[in-house]
């Protein structure tokens, strides 16, 4: 069937409603969609805040006893540095110590700037705040007795905790 | 509807054809036909019983055009659509399946505006019609029609459409009731005729239609029947119904507007009850999750004061904890190797280079070369001891046999610890490989007075 220009110009005014009807549908559906996702995500959110605040309600026991069980430690790790900023001028005077009681003939370090530490306690969500210094030392030893003294002594003061990665790097005539 | 004398039926047989074909086949036998008018159309009515399956056509036309233009004209003048151009006893063709008819010779006469129409039905197909003037003295107007009736028995009888002896049933629609007597005069006329009178008030009940209606026009009956039913013949070619078929296409598109919008309306329905419902669980869902919250600031009003919260405290002991398990000295490397130097006094410690942390990528390469003992490989990113370990064997005067039989007692010796996972030789005094050149003299070997080696060691996963 061919269109004459009475069928067009008889058509123009219902195609102009059609489509003005489609826009409108089209508009009207998709705020109402975009509504009805934005309660469904608002409802979803709710119901997990919901699952949080009873589980933590539920637990709250077990938290006391967590805080109970775990405070003491935490407060001696404040101390020592493992938690807040690093405490850099007690590391060296624990060096300038652990050297006087090895009765080494001095120690030289060198400390670089910190960065993440990623090799601990990737299960743990606390190791993503992690953060370590890497300190390199120079001293000499009469006999590796000394070194062990020296690491020991080191240990003891609790100044922070500390990894050995690399050891001595020229040990001769040792037996 | 068109009610005139000017009109021709005829019936034709043609091949059996469909689609296209048949539309050309009949439109060349309309024009062939109707040669003055472009009012004419067709129906088919049945296939043949031969073995040609041949069809049969009913082809009707409106032999004077010229009747309708005052009329298309006027509706044209008044922009009024024309849907069709339809014949009056195709009209009455509905009547059959309205009264449900059944008979096999069936004569309905009806009185109209141009005069009595007589439609006849043979096994409730259309066959012929008929239109008679109007007569405007009762008692003569019944004899005349009855007369009309008994002609037209007798023609049908002439072309052997019904036997005289078949019986003929004839329905009387009498709109205004004034073909009362019409029964009774054809009763009078012939036999193997019988009348059934359908009076005013009859028509009224069985087709729903007002008296004031009936007094409108003697063709209201019939065109109440058009507007319930489209007859099969539409005498209007295509530029009379262009009006109506802009019409119908206005209809439709207007008709799809609304329903898009009646569709949108229903979705976003749906969607704004859903929010309605969704937002009323969420506000349940709040007020519930508010209570448990007050309650559980409640109780853990009463916890000692922390810094933080109860987790970060668990893993932060914890991350401490696991920090310090880690820690390792040289002192069992030492030991080990102190151990194994005891053993074997010829062989003097040169260097050691101690290592803790992922496996130094150069040993990594080699942990597919042979060792002195078996080992499983290591997790990416496991910390493990490792040591590079470099001795010589002093003194050495020259045998490198007996050199390198020291050698592989001290990597034996070394293996033999439970720390350790792997002793390699990184380097030997004389590389005795089949894959690498060698050479020398047997005079040069009292200069040399040690023999230096190299030794990789790891230690397990956990020590």
């Amino acid at each position: 069937m061919k269109l004459t220009s009475k069928d067009l110009v008889a058509m123009k005014l219902p195609l102009l409603v059609l489509a003005i009807s489609i826009a409108a549908s089209v508009a009207l559906v998709r705020f109402s969609s975009s509504k009805r996702q934005g309660a469904e995500s608002q409802h979803r959110l709710q119901i997990t805040a919901l699952q949080n605040a009873r589980s933590r309600y539920q637990r709250s026991g077990e938290e006391r006893e967590t805080i109970l069980r775990y405070l003491p430690a935490y407060q001696q790790l404040e101390k020592e540095g493992f938690v807040g900023t690093e405490q850099r001028i007690n590391w060296l005077e624990s060096l300038r110590a652990a050297n006087e009681h090895a009765a080494l003939f001095g120690v030289s370090y060198q400390l670089d700037a910190k960065k993440p530490f990623p090799l601990i306690g990737q299960n743990n969500s606390m190791s993503q705040q992690l953060q370590h210094s890497q300190m390199k030392l120079s001293f000499g030893l009469v006999h590796e007795g000394d070194l062990m003294r020296f690491l020991r002594v080191l240990e003891a003061q609790q100044t922070t905790i500390f990894i050995l990665n690399d050891g001595p790097r020229s040990l001769a005539g040792c037996r | 509807m068109v009610d005139s004398v000017d009109e021709d039926y005829r019936f034709e047989t043609l091949p059996h054809a469909t689609g296209r074909d048949r539309a050309q086949m009949v439109g060349r036998k309309l024009k062939q036909l109707y040669r003055g008018t472009s009012y004419y159309s067709y129906s088919l009515q049945e296939r043949s019983a031969g073995k040609r399956k041949d069809d049969r056509y009913l082809f009707a036309a409106l032999t004077n055009p010229e009747l309708l233009s005052p009329w298309l004209h006027a509706i044209d003048v008044n922009g009024l659509p024309v849907a069709g151009v339809y014949p009056l006893p195709m009209v009455t063709t509905s009547l059959i399946e309205r009264l449900r008819l059944k008979h096999a010779n069936l004569l309905i006469v009806t009185k109209n505006t141009a005069g009595v129409r007589q439609t006849f039905f043979k096994d409730l197909k259309f066959r012929i019609s008929r239109l008679t003037p109007l007569r405007d003295a009762a008692d003569v107007a019944d004899q005349y029609h009855a007369d009309e009736v008994s002609n037209t028995r007798m023609y049908l009888d002439a072309l052997t459409v019904t036997h005289v002896d078949d019986m003929l049933q004839i329905v009387i629609l009498d709109q205004n009731d004034s073909l009362a007597g019409l029964p009774a005069a054809v009763a009078r006329g012939r036999p193997n005729m019988q009348c059934h009178l359908l009076t005013r008030a009859d028509i009224m009940s069985r087709f729903g239609i007002a008296a004031t209606e009936l007094d409108a026009s003697a063709d209201t009956l019939h065109l109440q029947l058009l507007g319930e039913g489209k007859p099969a013949i539409n005498f209007a070619p295509r530029h009379v119904t262009g009006g109506f078929q802009r019409y119908l296409g206005r209809r439709w598109v207007y008709g799809a507007s609304a329903a898009t919008l009646a569709g949108a309306l229903l979705w976003s329905g749906v969607n704004t009850f859903e929010v309605m419902r969704l937002n009323e669980l969420t506000e349940n869902l709040r007020r519930q999750t508010q209570d448990y919250q007050a309650r559980y600031q409640q109780v853990t009003a009463q916890f000692p004061q922390a810094p933080t919260t109860a987790d970060n405290l668990r893993q932060t002991v914890e991350l401490a904890e696991q920090i310090r398990s880690s820690l390792r000295t040289p002192e069992s490397m030492f030991l080990v190797v102190s151990h194994a130097l005891d053993a074997l006094p010829q062989i003097q410690l040169t260097r050691i280079a101690w290592h803790y942390g992922s496996l130094p990528a150069e040993l990594e390469a080699g942990r597919s070369q042979p060792t002195t003992k078996g080992h499983a490989a290591l997790e990416s990113g496991t910390r493990v001891q490792s040591a590079i370990m470099r001795g010589e064997i002093r003194p050495f005067n020259g045998d490198f046999k007996a050199a390198m039989g020291l050698i592989n007692a001290f990597a034996a010796q070394l293996a033999a610890d439970g720390r350790v996972a792997e002793v390699r030789a990184v380097r030997l005094p004389l590389n005795v490989s089949s894959d690498a050149g060698l050479s020398g003299s047997t005079i040069a070997t009292g200069e040399r007075n040690s023999a230096e080696f190299e030794f990789a060691i790891i230690f397990k996963a956990g020590v």
